[in-house]
This record gives structure tokens, sequence and C-alpha cells, in this order.
């Protein structure tokens, strides 16, 4: 090979190399670093409370996609050892269902590249218990330098996913629990 | 302006500022189930009448009071999501888990696309003008299905989301409802869709119900409240009241005459269009309160009901065809004495301070206006009348008449006239100049002029209680029809008519059931119509009175108004409701306690028509407002199923029955969701029953019918009155039994014609056979006979006898009993047809010692045939000796070489041989001995005599008849 011919192979390919890096690609894949999930039930006669830390998920910005999950027994913070054994024995079943989950889309069209804070509503299916359930639920979207913070709240109905009350704790288990979710995400 | 202080008042002017809202009226329906109803998905009116209830359940057809289900095959699913019939007839179903299936007559299968079904829910289906089918999925776009094919639309071809709530076709396109915004699709040469989005001004993204009015889309969406897109300019304006009013998502739409339906998420809104959607400032009505009834769709049927479905109830409301108006206070509402709608189609009525005036804005809304009339004559108003230059002329109890100006509020008394300045006016009525007051002092006439469009100007006026032909001076009303004649209705003189001056009197002479008549109209036909006290109506055509009442179809006969439309249909108020009756077909509909309709004001003046034929009224404290253009007379009848010996079958128009089925049961259903409890039926079986007979009964069992041609008919009535009666018709005709029909009875008779024909030939050619036989016996015995006389034989016989006679006398008696034999069994038995051969052989034997006597040795004979042989055959008589006697007619006889005959039996067969000794100088001889024996066994056996000549031997085998089938030779009968 002569020297020449070398030392032309050699700038094509610095040259390629410095127009790739020159256009750097917005990342498209992002997953959350943190997820907390919080939830209340406010009955009569009892308050049940507890969050986890375990919520994990994947937002793809190109097709405004999005998945979350949680696993039932990361849940903690009850108020006695029964309750959280009730809770995951009685009611949700968490060995037979042991994720809660929530795919869908975004519907508002967000510039991911753009700092700035959004209301978006995600829609897709709520999977607990086992029950599929299409919901819309409205967040709050922060974007910082490619950071994603996501909060949103928001209501389940114990009917809609066949969580069965026992009429004994009717007074102890409201129909309606309250969610807080939160969480960070980063390009991958 | 001059205001004199006589005549002038303050009008006071108000904005809408009270509430014209009030409880309407809707009817809930529960479908079958368990503790918890099921959510109704979808609605869906078929072409024939039925409603289909598409719920989490399966499908129901709804007739009004009770829900049918509709069987389902194996493997259905039971959440149908949607339904469409589409113009070839089919009916589609959509499920929840993204199958299609179809409705057929009455069984719900599945659709089984080559293409396979979607897998995501079926949101819609629809079919547009070009009769191509669309479905709207939740997460796979639309399909289409077109020449038998199914195509797909996404997000690939361009749609804005695969999530479509709602698909609708109008004249310009197909428009979807997807998760992010409208798209306007067409596929006329390849796919083309325009989006609309948030970014083109659409109050949201998500669009989940549309409706379309004038070419522009109306848009329900899950958070911006509800929108318009103007195909014109292609703006997206939103209704005003969506800022001011959140309600949350919007789940159904729907446009019905001049108001929008809304379904949320706790039950039914009404809200009136206008042309600017920026005018919707008014929030809308709520219609149907529960807090947690969900609505998920809207129909309106062909009556102009318009049906809710939800996640609990199916919800009937009147629709736009019946609205409340205006509601009004309690007494307000009890002391309106008159209406009046004018030509601008304002409103006018009585109240406690004078007139009340009422007109819609543009936006829709009512504004009120009041004339303050004099303290003294506000309670007394009974009568409004506008006359031709829109003057408004009021009448009142006892105080006489006054005319208003609307224009500057301006009124006077009518003053012109003594009798009418205190008279008491019950009606004000007129036709072109001419102005009528009925009054209990009489009729009285004014006429207009040109003048007369300023109220102050003087009118000429004319009592007419002197004429006295009307008979009474309390009159209640007065009609000028379309020929000009004036019609009186008088309080105790029945009706008189004044015509070119000349007054003639209807009363109970010409037989009338009632004197006193309240009102008079005429229907677009010339017929008169008028009301008398609890007598119902009376209908004059001209030459007759006919009375018309509960017979006729009229609810109730204590009538107190009578209004018609100018359309052709009649108003016929009474306490409990009204009658309409369309004078063109005699069909009777109803509005009662079924639209919810209680406390009707039944003043004689308080019911008035608008110029387009809306009948007004007061009800549940309520100014009502019916539109009959919206709604429907008559019920609608189809015959639902047919059943054979009570199972279904599936049967058309005109079907053949076989003659076994005889027992068919008809089921048939009247629909008229408004009056579901009114259907009444009339049926006949043409063919089998002349009459029609009249049941309350939905199914009819003819059992037994005999073989013939067959046309069931079924009326359905919401009053008895069944004349013009829709009707529903099934042809069938049941077979003849086999036995009965014509082919097979030419067929049998041809049958026996062949036999017949077989039966005579054959006899014939049997009887042919017999006389041959017959002929050849006869033949045969003259041939023996001759034989036998035979000159020669006798001459023989005659020597030889001499000779014995000399030489041993004895034996000549021998020789004479055997020749007596002979010639006795010759005699005996030439008669019949055969012998047995033992007697054969006796005659033989007879002739045999006859003929030794002459050649002695020189002729032998050897019968080699045992007793038992003999008795077992039969042959024909003189068979042998025929044959005996050929051969010595043959044969030389010598006695050196003598003449053998051999007799002997072989395989049933007689076999007679002899020795040829050919005769030096032959005899001659016809041949006509054999001949004879041989046709003759031919006839009798059918089998041949065998005659053979080989030189040495002279055989002749005869077939023999054994006994046992002796019997088949009798030929004779």
């Amino acid at each position: 090979m002569n020297g020449r011919l070398f030392f032309k192979w050699v700038m094509i390919l610095a040259g390629g190399m410095v127009a790739f890096t020159a256009w750097v690609p917005a990342p498209k894949l992002f997953h959350a670093t943190t997820g907390k999930i919080h939830f209340r039930s406010d009955a009569p006669l009892e308050i049940i409370k507890a969050s986890s830390d375990g919520l994990v998920g994947l937002l793809d910005t190109a097709k405004s996609e999005f998945s979350f999950k949680v696993a039932i027994s990361s849940f903690q913070g009850f108020n006695s050892k029964t309750q959280r054994e009730h809770f995951n024995e009685n009611y949700m079943q968490t060995e037979k269902y042991p994720e809660a989950s929530f795919k869908g889309k975004i519907i508002e069209d967000v510039e991911f590249t753009k700092n700035g804070s959004y209301a978006v509503r995600a829609k897709g299916m709520l999977n607990i218990h086992g029950v599929e359930k299409e919901r819309i639920i409205k967040s709050t979207l922060n974007i910082k330098d490619n950071i994603f913070t996501l909060q949103s709240n928001f209501t389940v109905l114990l009917n809609d996913h066949n969580i069965p009350i026992p009429k004994v704790v009717y007074q102890k288990l409201a129909n309606e629990i309250k969610v807080e979710v939160a969480s960070t995400l980063q390009p991958r | 302006m001059t205001f004199t202080a006589r005549t002038v008042f303050l009008i006071l002017l108000f904005l809408s500022s009270r509430s014209f809202a009030q409880t309407p009226f809707y009817k809930t329906y529960t479908l079958p189930g368990g503790a918890v109803a099921p959510t109704i998905n979808c609605l869906y009116q078929e072409s024939r009448g039925y409603i289909l209830v598409g719920a989490t359940t399966g499908l129901y057809r709804f007739d009004g009071v009770s829900f049918q289900k509709v069987q389902a095959e194996k493997n259905v699913p039971t959440d149908v999501t949607s339904i469409c019939e589409t113009k070839d007839g089919k009916t589609w179903i959509g499920f929840g888990d993204g199958k299609l299936g179809w409705l057929q007559q009455h069984q719900l299968v599945l659709q089984n696309p080559e293409e396979g079904h979607p897998t995501k829910a079926i949101k819609k289906i629809i079919q547009d003008s070009a009769g191509v089918v669309w479905i709207a999925t939740a997460g796979e776009g639309l399909y289409y299905y077109k020449d038998k094919q199914f195509y797909n639309i996404n997000t690939d071809d361009g749609l804005s989301d695969d999530y479509v709530y709602d698909v609708m076709a109008d004249n310009t396109g197909v428009v979807a409802a997807t998760d992010r915004g409208i798209n306007l699709c067409s596929v006329k040469d390849k796919k083309h869709i325009k989006q609309y989005t948030t970014t083109d001004g659409l109050q949201d993204n998500i669009v989940r119900c549309l409706a379309s009015r004038n070419k522009d889309i109306y848009y329900g969406t899950d958070d911006g409240g509800i929108g318009i897109v103007y195909r014109q300019n292609s703006t997206t304006p939103g209704f005003a009241y969506n800022r001011n009013w959140p309600r949350g998502k919007v789940n159904a739409i729907l446009i019905s005459g001049q108001h929008l339906w809304i379904g949320y998420n706790d039950g039914v809104y009404k809200a009136g269009l206008s042309t600017d959607p920026g005018a919707h400032e008014d929030i809308p009505e709520r219609l149907v309160k529960h807090l947690d009834l969900v609505i998920t769709h809207f129909l309106q049927d062909a009556e102009g009901n318009t049906w809710a479905a939800s996640n609990d109830q199916l919800i009937r409301t009147n629709g736009s065809k019946l609205q409340s108006l205006i509601s009004l206070p309690a007494a307000e509402a009890a002391n309106t004495h008159t209406l009046l709608i004018d030509r601008d189609d304002h409103l006018w009525m009585n109240v406690r301070e004078g007139l009340r005036h009422l007109e819609k804005d543009p936006s829709g809304q009512w504004k009120e206006r009041i004339y303050r009339l004099p303290v003294t004559i506000n309670s007394q108003i009974t009568a409004l009348y506008e006359d031709k230059f829109e003057n408004i002329w009021i009448g009142t109890m006892g105080n006489g008449a006054f005319i208003l100006d609307p224009a500057n509020g301006n009124f006077r008394k009518i003053t012109e006239n003594k009798v009418l300045q205190s008279a008491s006016v019950l009606s004000i009525t007129g036709k072109n100049d001419h102005v009528w007051l009925a009054s209990l002092e009489g009729a009285t006439l004014a006429r207009l002029t040109e003048a007369n469009n300023d109220i102050n100007h003087p009118l000429s006026i004319e009592s007419i209680t002197t004429i006295g032909g009307i008979g009474t001076n309390y009159i209640y009303n007065i009609f000028v029809d379309s020929k000009d004649r004036t019609w009186f209705a008088t309080d105790g003189k029945g009706i008189a008519m004044l015509d070119k001056g000349q007054i003639t009197n209807y009363g109970q002479a010409q037989g009338l059931k009632s004197e006193v008549a309240y009102r008079v109209a005429e229907d677009p036909q010339g017929t008169i119509w008028f009301t008398t006290f609890n007598g119902g109506l009376v209908k004059f055509d001209g030459n007759q009175f006919r009375h018309y009442g509960l017979a006729e179809g009229l609810s109730d006969l204590n009538i107190t108004s009578l209004v018609p439309d100018g359309n052709g249909n009649l108003y016929v108020v009474h306490k409990s409701g009204i009658d309409i009756i369309d004078t063109k077909t005699g069909a009777i509909s109803y509005l009662d306690a079924e639209q919810g309709l209680r406390d009707i004001n039944t003043d004689l003046n308080a019911v008035a028509a608008g110029s387009n034929g809306d009948i007004y009224f007061i009800a549940n404290d309520a100014v009502y407002r019916y539109t009959s253009s919206l709604a429907k007379a008559q019920p609608r009848i189809t015959i639902d199923r047919i059943q054979l010996f009570l199972n279904d079958a599936d049967v058309r128009d005109g079907h053949v029955f076989s003659a076994s089925e005889d027992n068919i049961s008809f089921y048939y259903t009247g629909l008229f969701y408004s009056q579901p409890g009114k259907i009444q039926y009339q049926y006949k079986l043409e063919g089998y029953g002349e009459d029609w007979i009249t049941t309350n009964d939905r199914r009819k069992d003819f059992p037994k019918l005999p073989p013939g041609n067959y046309t069931f008919r079924v009326k359905a009535s919401l009053n008895g009155n069944f004349e013009n009666a829709p009707e529903a018709s099934f042809r069938f005709t049941i077979q003849k039994p086999v036995w009965m029909r014509w082919w097979f009875v030419l067929l049998c008779l041809t049958l026996l014609g062949i036999v017949l024909y077989w039966y005579i030939k054959d006899r014939e050619k049997r009887l042919q056979k017999w006389e041959r036989l017959e002929k050849e016996k006869i033949q045969s015995q003259f041939e023996t006979l001759r034989n036998q006389v035979n000159p020669h034989f006798l001459f023989n016989s005659f020597n030889t006898l001499v000779s014995e006679i000399e030489e041993d006398p004895k034996r000549a008696v021998q020789y004479v009993e055997h020749m007596a034999d002979f010639f006795r069994s010759i005699v005996t038995y030439r008669e019949k047809d055969i012998i047995p051969l033992s007697e054969e052989i006796n005659i033989i034997k007879d002739y045999l010692f006859i003929q030794r006597k002459r050649y002695g040795d020189a002729f032998r004979v050897h019968i080699n045939i045992s007793t038992v042989e003999s008795q077992q055959y039969s042959l024909a008589p003189l068979t042998l000796q025929l044959l005996a006697e050929n051969a010595i007619k043959h044969n030389s006889i010598l006695k050196e070489d003598p003449l053998l005959l051999e007799v002997f039996i072989e395989a049933d067969q007689l076999v007679v041989r002899n020795n040829i000794k050919p005769k030096l100088h032959p005899e001659k001889s016809a041949g006509l001995g054999l001949q004879n024996i041989q046709r003759r066994y031919e006839l009798l056996t059918k089998k041949m005599v065998m005659i053979s000549n080989d030189d040495e031997y002279f055989t002749v085998i005869i077939p023999l008849v054994k006994k046992s089938d002796d019997t088949s030779t009798d030929h004779r009968r």
C-alpha cells in the first residue's frame, strides 16, 4: 500500500468521524432512575397508606410511548404488619398478580428536546390485580436538560380492577384509592 | 310618536332574566340482568323499526316494552359495541374484543374474514353513501370493507392516531375521531387523509364523538368540551360555554332539530344550536339527572324520540318533537286563557300584568316582554287574534275587545259597536279583511280597510245578533272556511252556517247528538269538523254529519279545543291529553302521560298553531311545543318469525309448504315507541277466513291448514281504527298431498292405460293362439278321420275281417272289438288338446292289432315305456297313431325285412323312429300329417317337434307334457 493512498483513507475516516461526532442525536429512550409511588385509602374507619420506591419505567420520545410498572410487594409503610399482610394476601393477591403496570402513549405533542413544564395526558391500559382498564391520566412533565421529572395524581376504583372488598371491612377500605406518582427519567 | 293619557302605558322590557328550564320528561327501561344492570354500549334502529340494544351482556331487541335477547352461536362474544345495518340488508355487529359478527334472522353469528378479526375493540361501524363499510377500532385505526375485502388505514397512512373513537360519513366524506384529532378520510383513488388537531384550533386532541349538520362537524372531546369544524373555512371553534362550564369528557352527542344533545358521565344535557358557536353562552340544560349515570350513546328513532344508552338504563325522552319551552308558575299556567302564535312565531299569552310576548333571540333563547293593560281587564282576557296588519286583538269577559299595536305598545278599546262594548268575547277569528268576534252577545263582524293599519282608525263593525238566524246569541266560535262560508258554533242551537247571506241551521233534526258546539275547523280536504259538548267530534263532508268518537279512536269525548295545523292534522284537546288526527289517513296518535304530559290547560283558546304547523299548548306548568313534522303518526308492523310445528322456519314470502307442513304460527310486532301500550292488532288469513280479527296477541297459530294458497295479513293500530293502518303480510302455499296432485293423477292414469293396453293386447294374442290351436286341432281331427275312414284302411280291414271270419270266427270277433275300440277312441279324444300317454298307447295298441292282422311279423312295434312313465306324461291325442300310419304308408313292409317302429322316452321327449325301407312306388303325400303335429306341439308346448331322416332311421322327437304343468296347457276359456 503506498503512503499517499493511506493518508487519503485516514483523512476520509477522520472527516467521517468528525462529521459523526458533530451530529449528536437527541436521545430517544429514557428510563426511570427514581420512581416513587404512594397511595392512600380514606375509609371511614381506617386510613391505609403505603409507598414504594420500586417504580420502573421507560419512555420512548420518538413514538411518545411509555411503560411503567411496580412490584406490589415493594410497598412499605403500612400502619401495621397485619395491614400489609391483608393488602398483599386479601386484596391484591400479590402472589398471583405480582405487578401493577401502566402502558400507553402521551396524547399531547411534547417537544422533548425543549426545557419546560408540560401538562400531558397519558392514555393507556392500567393493569392492577390482573384486570386491565383503559385510563387517561393527567400528569405534569418537567424537562430540564434531558432530565424528565414526571408527576401525577389519580384515583383507582377497586371496582374497576375486580378487587373485592369484604363486607366486614367495608368501613375500612374505600372504593376510591388516591395514588401519587413521581419519577425521574434520564436518557438510557 | 304621540301619546294620549288613555292609551299609553309603559312597556316593561325584560332581558330573559328568568330561567325557563324545568324538569323534562323521560322514561327509563332496565335491561334484564343480575343485581347490576349491564352497561348499554350502543343503540340502533333497524329499517323495519326494531331498536337494537348492544350491551356488555349481548344483543337485545327492544319493542318498547321488553327486551328480547338475541340468541348467539357458540364462540360469539357478549360485549356488543356497535351495530350497523347496511343497504344490502345485512346487520353488522362489532364486539369489545375486536371481533365482527352478523345478525342473521334470529341469531348472532361470527364473521370469519380471511384477513382475521381486528384485535382491538370495535368502537363504531357505519356505511358511507357509496356503500363502503367503515369500522373504527380502539388501537388499529380504521378498517374499510369494499368489494368483499377489508382494508386498513392507520398511522402509516397518515391517520393521526390508531385509537379511533367514532367514525361518521356525510356526503362529503368519512370523518374519524381519534386520540390525536379529527381525520377526514377518502379512499377514492388512494388513501387521502386530512388532519385537524389542536394546532388547527381543535378544542382537544382526544375527540370522542361526532355529529354532522349542514356539512359541518360537531365534536365532543375528552377535556375541551364541544366544538365545530367548519368545512368551508376549516376553522374549528369551540362552544362559548366550554370556558365557564368544564364538565369533563363528552361521551356522545346528537343533533336533533335545533338542539344538540350531550351525554356526559352524569346524565343527558341539551343545548340550543345556532349558526354561531360563540353565541352558545348558556350552559346546556340537564335533562336526566342521576349522579352516576354515564351516558354512552344516543339514538333518535323514526318517531322523533331521543334515546340515551347508559351504564345503567335505557332512557327515552320526547326528543325534539315535544319540548317544554317556557315554565310557568302554577297559578299562571292555570290562569292562562289564551295563547297566540303570531306570524313571526312569537308567543302571546295573558298574564296577571297584561299580555306577555315571547320571542327567540338569535342564540335561541326566549326573550320576554310584558304589555301592561288596565288592571280592570287583565284578569278578563279570553281571546287573542292577530289581524292582517299584525295588530293584536284582545277579547275580554264582559269588557268588550281591544286592539294593540305591538310596535309601539299603544292600544285602545273598540267602542264603535254598542253591543260589543260590554260583550263577553269567547273567541276572535278572521280571514283576510274580516275579523269575527264570537261572544255571549252574538256575532260581530269587523271589516278592515287599509286605513285600519292604524289601530286608532275607526272600524266598520256590524253586529249580526239582530239577524237572528243563528238562533241564539251564545256563540263560542266563528269560522270562515275555504269556500267563504261562515260557521257559527253555538251553545244550545248546534251549528249555523252563513253562505251568501243565507243561514242554515244544523241541530238535532240533522242528527247532531249535542247542540252545544265549541269549535269549528276545516281540514285540507274541505271537510268541516266541530267539537260538541260530551259528544266527541262531528265531521261534515258537505252532505252528511258523521259522529267521530271512541270507535274512531278518540281517547276522550269531552273535547274542549280543536286546532288544525295547516298540514292536515287536527289537534283534539281534552283533559287527559291531545289526540292528533291525520285527516288524510284517519290515523290518530296521542300525546299524554306516556310523553309525561299532565294537567293540560283545556281553556278553549289555550291551544294554538304556529306558522309552520307546530302546536303550542300548556301542560305541566309549562308552554309546550309539538312539532308534528318530526313525529310519526302510525306504528310499524313486522312479522318477526314464522314457525312450523312451533319450531322456527326460515322461510321467505311466497314459500311453498308441503302438505304435511300444515301447522303454522306467526309472531308479529307493532312498534310505536311513543305509545307502546296502545298497540292493537288485526289479522286475517286470506284463503282461510275473510274476516279481520282484532287481538292484543302477538302470535297466531293455524293448526291443520288444508292445502291451498294463503296470505297472512296483520295490521297494527293505536286506537282500534284499522282503516288505514300499516300492514305486514306473508304469502304462502300449502301443497296438496302427492296423491291429489295433477301430475300424480296423470301418471297413475297413464300407467293404468299402459297395463290395460298390454293386457288387452296379450289377451288378443292368446285368443289368436287359441284360435289357431283350435283350427289345427280341427284340421288334425279331420285328417285323422279322413285317414281312418280311408277306404283303403277300411277295405283292407274288412278283407282281413272276412278272412278271419272264415278262418277263426272267434278271433274275428276280437278283431271287430279292437276296430270298434279304435274308432271309439278317435271319436272320444279328438276334442281334447292332450291326453295321457297311457291312453295314447292303448289307442296305438288297438291300431297295431288291426294292422298286425294284415302285415303279421313284417310290421313290428316296440313300445319301451313303463306304466309309471305312461302315467306321468301327456301328449296331443293320436300323435303316435298318426306316426305309425305314416310309417306304414311310406315304407314297404316285407316279411324278410320287417318294418320296426320303436317308441321310447328320452329326456322328457317321446322318440318315435322306424327303419327306412322306401317303397318302389312311393305314395303321394302332402305331408299334412307331420306338419299338423309340428304346429300343434308348437302351440301346446312352445317346443319344436324334431324330425330327422338319416337314410337309416326316420325319427320324430315329440316334446311331452309333464303332468305337473299340464294345467298351463288348458287354453280354453
